[in-house]
């Protein structure tokens, strides 16, 4: 008994000595202050990194992504839930990012592969603690407060991070390119994230804005005033309907009705929305049919329903492409878009096509061929005819210029999808009416598609062929690989002027003149001397 | 609540039964109320559309009438009355009465009275089934698609329904002490693989949140159409029920005594009411309280005699359910409110009032055998 009890008393003293030296081990101040990081985190509590962190885990979305979008994906250990859904949504959801394509190639492969540490609200603490991460990441909610002081506990340097507008995210980017010491890069996001803005705000500043209704839920759920919504609404130049309630509210049908918004916006996680790119049905077409008492609304009668991805509206650079894209519905005709076609598309199987009726446009179908390597699935095609009078710079093109070569373009045309997807081998289908053609005196032959190429930063012949010819139009097929810019017009090879007119002719004549000249002064002075 | 001799029974039911002209006055009065608050309900709205116009958009889609008044109105208001607000009325007057006359039903067949319209489990299967379709996406399929929640949660409800009874039969009795528990258990585990598909919905858990408080607001014509013939039906049927839920609660020997059929009608009342509930839930989510606490305030007002209690519970279940929509659409405009807010908020301190100034106990068959 004695010795029992005196075995159990020598345990428990041990295991009290060694509770007692561990905090101590651990607390080992470091006094090297040289390579000391201090950054303000969300809390607006000043976290102090005793040098850059090599072991990073990020319990929230927008810190995995800008991570990466840095290149500091190497650092990252662990990661939350959320995250690992988001990427798996693919790298379409992240093609036309600000920054560093490579880099969002390397998040959509690294992420789902890394441990899923909960989110931050269910943080899984032992594998955590476990993970001995020099630095953690997770969002800061009164909800998420408990989880952040928990970790704190364990001796973790937690950086909170929140958002509620666009200064916020370029505060957390720099924040954390100063973690990363990667501010340079850092510098270039925001650098085009505020030149992309900044190109938007410049086109939509002095125009009208139409009233703008945004429906986040089919509950009715919209976002008031005060929120990141509401702010990407603004910069493209619309203006939300219900901007003077707050937060997320849920909204009356009658008040809908009688704010009568000009244009209508689900996201893509909305039920309607879901039908419409499920069913790849016209979204207005699938209104109609859950919502028939929204015929009488300016955005119904004109047919301005659009879906956006949800994840252009999170807390991440990524929300510069949703206010880039509410510009283009918000203001076409100051993008010289004339007409504008748009519908969620069937699920395509890899290799597999499918073939898209088009109405209201200069277009009669469209073939898109999936990759061979991945369908196309949950896509909004969107056509856009712009007219061949005006500026391509907003879709950072120039126009179609041979030297060498009269141009006559008909039209240009923009083929989209969102998300984006890659298309191989596809077709279009387009027609040209013949008084143009008779008006500019251009043979039928010779009207061509052509493609913007990014890369080379110049436009492509595409092959061309005329499959049918009636009283009022011509009608071509073309194929073309890879979505982008196309134009429709005719090269004709300029031609050459009357040979008094060529300069080359002049220039010879002079010179050979001149030589003659030379040499009959040449030989008169020798024959004087 | 046990009487000596059952033939006293019979007697003391007679004596303390409401008189017909009680019971006609008060089924009048609660008529009255649920037209006023019709009206009322179809005249008041976010947007302010004058009364005359109202009443010329109504009359004039009534056929004889239509001829003498000319459409000068603005089409946005005929849509908004004729659209939006008179299916909203109109399923709220419907799942109104569904939930109330299923909790009166519910609290006379299981003699408690906590017993709600929803005692079988019947709220957890109908959210069960409603998130099947939100968050796992399973849909009737093309054509059908927008009906897919409504009826995976109808046909989960009487699933669940089903699913209580067969638990609780035995043999050919339904004890309710039984059902009761059985319902709790079957409740509980829906409860938890609901909280499981919550946990998976992500970005769709708040369609899912929503649709658990329950509310009004995506009314349209469909539904009152889809969900007024079970609803009508069922408590047509329920009505004639009323003596046997009057002899239920002197207790199966005195009903067996008076010759009525205590099992069947036991088991006619169940199935009748999982129909109707499935029915208000498939249209409206799972709204609470109404069920709770309407049948017990008409209890403390009517008395217990189920001649009285069903039908007057049935309209003023409708009528309060339309005004506390009311409230919910109005109060924080243009926002809305979940009507649940609404009908706890403005129900429970009206019940409390009742509770104090009746002075009696609250209890099922407190006045038939005080």
């Amino acid at each position: 008994m004695n010795k029992a009890m005196a075995v159990c008393g020598a345990l428990a003293l041990t295991i009290l000595l060694m509770i007692s030296v561990i905090p101590q081990a651990k607390s080992t101040p470091s006094f090297s202050t040289s390579s000391e990081i201090v950054v303000k985190d969300w809390r607006n509590k000043d976290i102090v990194l005793p040098k850059v962190p090599d072991k990073i885990i990020s319990l929230a979305t927008p810190s995995t992504i800008i991570l990466y979008a840095l290149g500091a994906g190497d650092k990252v250990i662990g990661v939350d839930k959320y995250s690992i859904d988001y990427v798996k949504a693919g790298l379409s959801a992240f093609k036309g990012s600000p920054g560093n394509q490579s880099y969002y190639e390397k998040l959509c492969e690294e992420v789902p592969n890394k441990p899923n540490l909960g989110s931050s609200w269910t943080p899984s603490i032992e594998m955590i603690v476990n993970l001995e991460p020099d630095v953690v990441f997770m969002y800061y909610y009164s909800t998420t407060e408990e989880n952040i002081r928990k970790l704190e506990d364990k001796g973790l340097i937690v950086i909170a991070i929140g958002a509620k507008n666009f200064d916020d995210i370029h505060n957390l980017i720099i924040s954390i390119g100063r973690v990363v010491d990667r501010e340079s890069e850092a510098d270039n996001l925001i650098g085009e994230i505020e030149s992309r803005l900044g190109k938007v705000s410049e086109s939509v500043k002095d125009l009208p804005r139409p009233s703008v209704y945004h429906e986040l839920t089919s509950q009715l759920a919209t976002a008031g005033g005060d929120t990141f919504t509401n702010q990407i609404i603004e910069a493209a130049g619309g203006d939300n309907v219900f901007k003077n309630l707050t937060g997320f509210p849920v909204v009356n049908k009658e008040a809908i009705i009688n704010a009568n918004p000009d244009i209508i916006i689900f996201s893509s996680t909305n039920s309607i929305a879901v039908r419409a790119l499920n069913e790849a049905r016209d979204i207005v077409d699938v209104l109609l049919e859950e919502r028939y008492e929204w015929r009488e609304t300016n955005a119904v009668k004109s047919r301005r329903v659009y879906i956006i991805p949800a994840y252009y509206e999170t807390y991440d650079q990524r929300f510069v492409i949703g206010v880039e894209l509410m510009a283009r519905w918000f203001h076409p005709t100051v993008l010289g878009i004339e007409e504008r076609f748009e519908k969620p598309l069937p699920y395509i199987g890899p290799g597999d096509n499918t073939t898209i009726d088009i109405a209201g446009l200069i277009l009669t179908h469209i073939t898109f061929t999936a990759p061979y390597d991945k369908g196309i699935n949950m896509t909004v095609m969107s056509i856009d005819q712009i007219s061949p009078d005006v500026s391509l710079a907003p879709w950072e093109a120039t126009s179609l210029n041979v030297p060498g070569f009269k141009i006559y373009t008909y039209k240009y045309l923009e083929v989209r999808l969102t998300p984006p997807a890659d298309v191989n081998e596809s077709k279009l289908h387009f027609y040209v009416e013949k008084s143009w053609l008779d008006e500019h005196e251009i043979n039928e032959t010779k009207v061509a598609l052509f493609r913007w190429d990014e890369t080379s930063q110049s436009w492509d012949k595409l092959s061309t062929k005329v499959v049918k010819v009636n009283e009022t139009h011509v009608f071509y097929e073309a194929e073309f690989l890879g979505l982008s810019l196309f134009a429709i017009a005719c090269l004709e090879a300029l031609p050459t002027p009357p040979i008094w007119e060529q300069l080359w002719i002049w220039g010879s004549a002079t010179v050979v003149m001149v030589l003659v000249a030379a040499v009959v002064l040449r030989y008169r002075i020798m024959k004087r001397s | 609540m046990r009487l000596r001799k059952p033939s006293a029974g019979a007697g003391l039911l007679e004596v303390y039964m409401v008189k017909r002209v009680w019971r006609t006055l008060a089924i009048l009065v609660t008529v009255v109320t649920l037209f006023g608050a019709t009206i009322l309900a179809i005249g008041v709205g976010q947007v302010s559309i004058p009364p005359d116009t109202t009443a010329a958009i109504l009359l004039s889609k009534v056929p004889p009438l239509n001829l003498i008044f000319n459409h000068n109105w603005p089409t946005s208001y005929e849509v908004i009355v004729m659209e939006i607000r008179l299916p909203r009325v109109l399923l709220g007057i419907l799942v109104g009465a569904a939930l109330a006359s299923s909790g009166a039903v519910m609290q006379g067949t299981f003699k408690n009275p906590l017993a709600d319209p929803y005692v079988l489990g019947l709220a957890a299967g109908a959210v069960f089934g409603a998130s099947m379709s939100m968050v796992l996406g399973l849909s009737l399929g093309v054509g059908f698609a927008r009906y897919s929640t409504p009826f995976l949660a109808f046909i989960f409800t009487l699933l669940t329904a089903f699913l209580v009874y067969s638990i609780a039969r035995v043999g050919k009795k339904v004890p309710t002490s039984t059902l009761l528990l059985a319902g709790i258990a079957v409740g509980t585990f829906f409860w938890a693989i609901n909280s499981f598909i919550q946990y998976l919905a992500g970005e769709r858990l708040q369609a899912v949140i929503f649709w658990i408080m329950g509310g009004l607001w995506p009314a349209s014509w469909e539904d009152v159409a889809l969900s007024a013939p079970p609803i009508i039906l069922g408590i047509a049927l329920i009505m004639l029920f009323s003596k046997h839920l009057n002899a239920m609660l002197m207790g199966e020997e005195v009903a067996s005594s008076l010759g009525i059929n205590v099992d069947f009608a036991l088991k006619a009342l169940i199935v009748l009411s999982a129909l109707i509930v499935a029915s208000a839930v498939a249209v409206s989510g799972t709204i609470g309280f109404v069920g709770l606490v309407i049948p017990h305030m008409l209890r403390l007002i009517v008395g217990p005699d189920h001649r009285v209690l069903l039908p007057t519970s049935c309209l003023f279940g409708a009528t309060f359910l339309v005004l506390a929509d009311l409230v919910a659409r109005l109060v924080v405009a243009p926002a809305e409110l979940p009507v649940g807010i609404i009908t706890a908020s403005i129900g429970a301190p009206f019940f409390i009032y009742l509770l104090r100034t009746k002075k009696k106990a609250i209890g099922l068959g407190g006045r038939l055998v005080s």
